[in-house]
């Protein structure tokens, strides 16, 4: 306790703190904020006023001015929000259970299973990340339009249930799919410093005596590798994983960007700055275009940094004990 | 043959590393009668410890491995169970609590968790009632307090409660044996006899069988009823406590006790050592494991390794040397 009240004094991490918590308000009064219009079908869906090509400087009726098409920057940026938090913290979450999982059980049984499991890895090691997850999704997305069924399908399926809370039997529409491609790139290509950490730290605890005694105890392998060594290895890895969660929503944003995350009109900051590409000679009138969204991104992309700095700080067993020197 | 409740016969364990195999373990055989209290010495690295492991199936492989031998506990091979069916035997028939309870514990579960789980593994009861079992069995092993320290960590408690602690978890599912591996070790006097006296009181109490593991000879002498001395990955002697303590037989025992203060010591009497190392198991031996330290070697002893031979009731002893000679040289 008296480690967070600490935490609240030192400036850096306050401000983070207040900047994720300003976003979470948003998100969560998004519909008060920007009242969805009564015409609307997906409240996802950014309101068009005209289709007018040239943007609009920021008005009395549109606040942040409107993009290409005349797509409304401030409905975008607010509901964008929630799309940030989705896509970042399921993609967070999926992609550190899969590095966990895998490091883990790479740790825990060691031999052959080790040997492959940590191949495995670094041959996902090797490619670019950025780059990797741009041609991973294109491929998905090509892959998509000929398939109905099979394991991937039934993958997309599950993550769709998790993102947008779609049941399994309802069809998936190309702009969730767009979407659940990207996120899947990204967690194909997330994993492995986690599977790496995680690996090592099970090693280091695997050998010590708690872990006989809960042999000894009669527990098997499952529920000595989850109950006994994860709580002992993971702490370093979720803040890892805290600290990501902003680079995450980055990449997806760079994805939309290039028109493969969200699709065009879908409200996601990435996809909202892709309106400004052909208005780059004219960015000195147009500025509102890129910066409005733009801001949202690096401020979301900081506060997140700024927490997991926090949250290092108070599950750091160094920092623990001398609460008080902090 | 249904008066024996547990059965190590020839037990071999052997670790492979990379300096070359280690023969830990050489053939050790003993039995332990229902309600029988064996008490194991033998001095650090004898195999006392792999013995115990080796026989629930603890030995970590690789680099262990146990090559030879039988260990029947009522009747059924332990060494030859599926991994399903030895771990339903650990704790809830045989428990085992070990010498450091600090490390022992995990540091990060609490108390309650931790002594909780073999009923969590082994018995399938209501959050509630294993909660008051673990309530009860803390009591009974003198933990003041019990439902409040539930929720406190290892570390929380002292060297002598966390002992306390650990004989609560291995007895939580009423084990027919209890190991207990150098338990009092770690503390000081006055806190290892108080172990020994719970101990005592919940055998009286529960009525199981121990195996004591101790380098304190001590300690064993108001515990067991039996005694077994290790040497070298080899059971050397093994006798009722009164019988070794008034007549021991080998070199390497006597060596033992003479090492030991006595109460009724003569004034002057000099506590004497046994000179030299105890043998790194590098092959199995061929000869007397404790020759090269023996004071009363001779010639067979470099050859051959003597295996347990009756020489009084119940008394049996391996050692090639001629009682007679032992005793005049003393
Ligand atoms: N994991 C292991 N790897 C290699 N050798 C081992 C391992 N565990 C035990 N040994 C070897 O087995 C031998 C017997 O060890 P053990 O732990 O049984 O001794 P002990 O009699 O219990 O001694 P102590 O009184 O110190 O506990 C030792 O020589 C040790 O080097
Ligand atoms: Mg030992």
């Amino acid at each position: 306790m008296k480690v967070v009240l600490k935490l609240l004094k030192n400036p850096t991490s306050l401000i983070g703190i207040v900047l994720l918590l300003t976003y979470v308000i948003v998100a969560i009064l998004a519909p008060a904020i920007a009242p969805v219009p009564q015409n609307s079908r997906d409240p996802y869906m950014i309101p068009r006023d005209g289709f007018k090509t040239a943007p609009g400087l920021p008005s009395a009726k549109h606040f942040l001015g409107t993009t290409e098409g005349q797509y409304d920057i401030f409905y975008g940026i607010i509901w964008g929000t929630r799309t940030a938090f989705r896509v970042g913290i399921i993609v967070t979450i999926l992609t550190l259970i899969l590095g966990l999982v895998i490091g883990s059980l790479a740790g825990f049984y060691g031999h052959w299973i080790d040997e492959l499991l940590m191949r495995i890895t670094e041959i996902f090691l090797a490619f670019p990340f950025l780059l990797a997850a741009i041609t991973l999704t294109s491929v998905l997305q090509a892959i998509y339009g000929k398939i109905s069924a099979g394991p991937l399908m039934i993958l997309t399926k599950l993550l769709a249930l998790i993102t947008f809370a779609q049941g399994f039997d309802q069809a998936l529409n190309p702009i969730q799919m767009s979407i659940l491609t990207g996120m899947m790139a990204i967690i194909a290509f997330g994993w492995m410093t986690y599977a790496r950490v995680i690996r090592s730290n099970i090693l280091s605890v695997k050998e010590v005596e708690y872990s006989l005694a809960a042999r000894m105890v009669g527990a098997n392998d499952m529920r000595i590798l989850f109950r006994h060594l994860m709580p002992n290895a993971v702490f370093p890895v979720l803040v890892m994983a805290s600290m990501d969660i902003g680079s995450y929503v980055l990449t997806f944003a760079a994805l939309s960007f290039l028109g493969l995350g969200a699709q065009r009109g879908y409200a996601d900051w990435g996809q909202m700055i892709s309106f400004a590409r052909n208005w780059i000679p004219s960015l000195a009138e147009n500025w509102h275009i890129v910066v409005f969204p733009g801001m949202a991104i690096v401020l979301f992309v900081l506060a997140w940094n700024l927490v997991g700095d926090a949250l290092r700080d108070i599950l750091d067993p160094r920092m623990r004990g001398r609460g008080a020197g902090l | 043959m249904s008066d024996i409740l547990l059965s190590i016969e020839n037990l071999e364990t052997c670790f492979r590393t990379p300096e070359g195999t280690i023969h830990a373990v050489n053939g050790v055989s003993m039995k332990l009668e229902p309600g029988e209290t064996l008490g194991i010495v033998g001095e650090s690295g004898c195999g006392k410890s792999v013995t115990m492991l080796s026989i629930l199936g603890l030995i970590p492989n690789p680099p262990g491995k146990v090559v030879a031998g039988k260990a029947l506990y009522r009747g059924q091979d332990l060494l030859k169970m599926k991994d399903s069916e030895i771990r339903h035997v650990r704790c809830s028939e045989i428990g085992m609590v070990f010498q450091d309870p600090l490390t022992y514990f995990n540091p990060v579960l609490t108390i309650g968790r931790q002594v909780s789980e073999p009923l969590e593994v082994h018995r399938s009861l209501s959050h509630k009632e294993a909660l008051d079992q673990t309530v009860e069995m803390l009591e009974l092993v003198g933990i003041p307090r019990p439902k409040e320290r539930l929720n406190d960590y290892p570390h929380q408690f002292s060297g002598g409660m966390r002992q306390r602690v650990m004989i609560a978890m291995a007895l939580i599912c009423s084990p027919q044996i209890l190991i207990a591996d150098e338990p009092t070790t770690a503390l000081d006097v006055t806190i290892q006899a108080q172990i020994v006296e719970l101990v005592k009181s919940l055998r009286d109490r529960l009525g199981m069988s121990i195996i004591w593991i101790t380098h304190d000879l001590s300690l064993i002498a108001g515990l067991a009823q039996r005694m077994a001395v290790m040497y070298g990955g080899f059971v050397i002697e093994e006798a009722p406590v009164e019988d070794m303590y008034a007549a021991p037989q080998h070199p390497y025992t006597l060596g033992l006790l003479g090492s030991l203060p006595r109460l009724d010591d003569v004034q002057g009497r000099k506590l004497v050592s046994i000179e030299g190392l105890p043998p790194v198991l590098f092959k199995k031996p061929t000869s007397c494991p404790f020759a090269e330290r023996c004071n009363f070697r001779i010639e067979r002893c470099n050859l051959e390794n003597p295996s347990l031979r009756l020489v009084d009731k119940c008394h049996r002893v391996a050692c090639w040397v001629n009682p007679e000679t032992r005793r005049e040289n003393q």
